[in-house]
């Protein structure tokens, strides 16, 4: 399947305007099946700089290392991060589930061991960025309604905009508006509202990189609005279909030194 | 407090003066080249992850006697390096400076430098073996963990360093390894290492000053020259390296449903000792230490021990370990807990004499983060000491409950913090609250204190007199 979606991403390449067409025949839920099922390999690495910004400009700088790996249709991913030294060796890990929510762990140096944390509580932030634990899901298409709301140009990339509503109970927004570049399924610009139906956020992706043949995300920004606070995030490395080992994907290997 | 500002600052620019004074060997112009070099030539040919932590801590206490000490610091770098010797094999140590300073009208100083952590980690497999000095932890629970008992801790300030860093380094065989449905680890541990605990001479000793007091005090010269006698040991085959000293543990985890779980088998000493007559059988050394009446001290003094019968031995039991422990979730909130059997824990009953029983362990812990960055986290903890008759301190069910809160302001940069823990059943308590604030370079100042409350012969109200605040500054390098 994931080599079939990559054959299928070549011929993207070749027909470029072959998104007119998909424009008229995909709807809302479609397109967002495309993007929730885009191949972006087998297993993956990432070295990212981030940076958070706060409303006076002061930024606070650190490095982080992600590795993922598909195991069937679930991902697992590893993050730690590596820079500054005060937050240096705080690692995640998160196992997808089938129909419930993520698994994850939390290891703090400072406690010498994982601790399993709350990943329901999805309203909450991710170690004091922009992003909330439901941000650091994925999100299986299930879980909304879509509406294709039209086209639009964004950034130079021609782009779906899809609205998509959360079913109850599944989601700290009310909905969320997603710009999906026609050509290549990847989401160029997120807009998140708040239960008060309020835009809170929104995620920006400011380049794009094909690495391996992948299409990546390679600079983002997601701000809050409220909060007039950001979060940049800047890849610097990226491997693709590298054969990540599963221990990497482990508790014990979260709890070693 | 105002008068107490310079001989801080003078200590602390000795304490950097100590840090520094590698600095000084600059002079030697050549030599320190030459070292230079040499490490830069290694640190190209190695991969050498090096990190590291500067810790400076001084806590003020009222005066409640004359030898108490008013003021402590205790100055800490910490130096962390992770070599990879090669694709498999790494070696892991840590080097510690600490030096610690009473500011006490005797000036105490005291400057260590330590090999802490020191190991070889080689990757074999789906294994990993592990070689030299290490902390394990075991164990789910917080503030309170039952079956956390490989490492041996400093309590030589009581529990002013959090759990984690009063843990002391043991050397140990450790294996352990990943499979598709559990994890296992396998700990062998040569050798004998306990606690660190003073028994006389300092605020936190078990017995605070009492000696100093009756050597100082107006007293007849026999009851200074047998309280002078009075002493602890231990047994020598305890500080051999030999097979008998020998300790063993193991750990399954797995994972049924959503509960994460892990089976424990630990065969070790009880790192923390219990006082064993030598000959004394009537135990009024004992019975005089734990309650130093006049009464208890002149009972002591009718028995006319010799020196050898004033001393006590520390012993430490061996113990078989049995325990499980469990964490998951259940909607927004953490749930875990832990329960421990061990066989054949030392005690000491109410004539002082000493005994054995099998005590069972039970603890549950709940904690949860609301969304305005208010964290909470409850745990009950319940003893159960079996085949139970009338004991010094202990009661047949004792009850604790411990609870921690955490507020989080601009993005984690301030947070209020307060630790407390109730042992229901002796009625003493302890409370840390504290608020710590991070600078942008990763610099975090804390202010804080401890208070201690309960009856002289319980836990924290043995230190009721040590109520303190402290300054905490640590830097991350």
């Amino acid at each position: 399947m994931r080599g079939i979606i990559g054959v299928f991403f070549s011929l993207m390449m070749l027909f470029p305007l072959w998104g007119v067409s998909e424009e008229r025949i995909l709807s809302g839920r479609e397109i967002m099946e495309k993007v929730f099922n885009r191949y972006d390999g087998d297993d993956a690495y990432f070295k990212i700089e981030m940076a958070l910004v706060d409303k006076k400009g002061n930024t606070r700088s650190r490095i982080l290392e992600v590795y993922t790996k598909d195991y069937g249709e679930l991902m697992k991913s590893y993050l730690e991060f590596l820079k500054p030294p005060d937050i240096r060796g705080v690692k995640f890990l998160s196992w997808e589930n089938k129909d419930k929510d993520d698994t994850q762990y939390l290891y703090l140096p400072a406690l010498g061991r994982a601790r399993r944390i709350v990943s329901s509580q999805k309203n909450l932030r991710f170690v004091n960025t922009d992003f909330t634990y439901e941000d650091m899901q994925r999100r299986h298409p299930d879980k909304d309604t879509h509406t294709l709301l039209g086209g639009e140009i964004y950034q130079g990339y021609s782009c779906f905009v899809v609205e998509s509503i959360p079913k109850k109970g599944t989601s700290q927004y009310s909905k969320r508006i997603f710009w999906v570049d026609k050509e290549r399924f990847l989401v160029l610009k997120t807009e998140f509202y708040d239960k008060k139906g309020k835009k809170c956020k929104i995620f920006r992706v400011e380049k794009i990189e094909e690495i391996s043949g992948i299409w990546t995300a390679t600079r983002t920004v997601m701000e809050d609005l409220a909060r007039h606070h950001k979060t940049l995030m800047n890849v610097v490395e990226v491997k693709y279909n590298q054969g990540t080992e599963d221990e990497i994907f482990t508790l014990s290997n979260l709890e070693k030194d | 407090m105002r008068y107490l500002l310079f001989p801080i600052l003078r200590k602390i620019s000795l304490l950097f003066f100590v840090f520094l004074c590698a600095g000084r060997v600059q002079a030697q112009e050549e030599r320190v080249s030459k070292i230079r070099n040499t490490l830069e030539a290694i640190e190209k040919k190695i991969e050498w992850e090096k990190e590291g932590w500067i810790k400076i801590f001084s806590w003020w206490n009222e005066k409640d006697n004359p030898y108490q000490e008013p003021v402590t610091l205790y100055s800490q770098l910490h130096f962390k390096n992770k070599i990879h010797l090669g694709d498999n094999l790494n070696l892991h140590f840590s080097l510690d400076a600490i030096y610690e300073n009473t500011l006490h009208t005797e000036d105490i100083e005291d400057v260590d430098i330590l090999v802490n952590e020191a190991y070889l980690c080689w990757k074999m497999g789906g294994g990993r073996f592990y070689l030299g000095n290490q902390y394990i932890s075991w164990g789910k629970l917080d503030n309170v963990i039952l079956l956390d008992r490989i490492n041996p801790y400093n309590y030589k300030y009581f529990i002013l360093f959090k759990k984690q860093e009063r843990k002391l380094p043991i050397f140990m065989l450790r294996y352990n390894w990943h499979q598709k449905n559990y994890d296992g680890e396998v700990l062998l541990i040569p050798f004998f290492k306990p606690s660190y605990l003073k028994f006389f001479g300092s605020d936190w000793a078990v017995f605070g000053h009492l000696k100093k007091t009756i050597e100082e005090g107006s007293y007849s010269s026999q009851v200074k020259e047998t309280i002078k006698a009075v002493d602890v040991t231990r047994e020598d085959k305890l500080d051999k390296y030999i097979p008998k000293n020998f300790q063993g543990a193991v750990k399954l985890r797995s994972r049924i449903k959503d509960i994460d779980f892990d089976v424990y088998y630990m065969y070790i000493y009880n790192r923390l000792p219990t006082l064993k007559e030598k000959k004394d059988k009537s135990n009024t050394v004992k019975k005089f230490l734990y309650l130093p009446t006049e009464e208890n001290l002149t009972a002591l003094l009718s028995q006319n021990l010799s020196p050898e019968e004033l001393k006590l031995i520390e012993d430490f039991p061996r113990l078989h370990i049995l325990g499980i422990d469990f964490e998951t979730v259940a909607g927004p909130y953490g749930i875990r807990g832990e329960v421990g059997l061990f066989l054949s824990c030392p005690y000491l009953r109410r004539d002082f004499s000493y005994v054995r029983k099998d005590t069972l362990s039970l603890g549950v812990g709940i904690d949860h983060t609301a969304e305005n960055n208010f964290y909470w986290n409850f745990q009950f903890i319940e003893d159960i000491i079996l085949n139970y008759e009338e004991l010094f301190s202990q009661e047949e069910f004792s009850h604790q409950v411990t609870l921690n809160l955490s507020k989080q302001f601009f993005y984690g940069d301030l947070i209020l913090d307060l630790d407390s823990s109730y042992r229901i059943s002796y009625h003493d308590w302890m409370l840390n609250p504290q608020v710590s604030y991070k600078l942008e370079k990763g610099v975090v100042f804390s202010l804080g204190g401890y208070i201690f409350e309960g009856s002289a012969t319980t836990l924290f109200g043995r230190y009721s007199d040590n109520d303190l605040v402290y300054f905490k500054v640590i830097y991350n390098f």
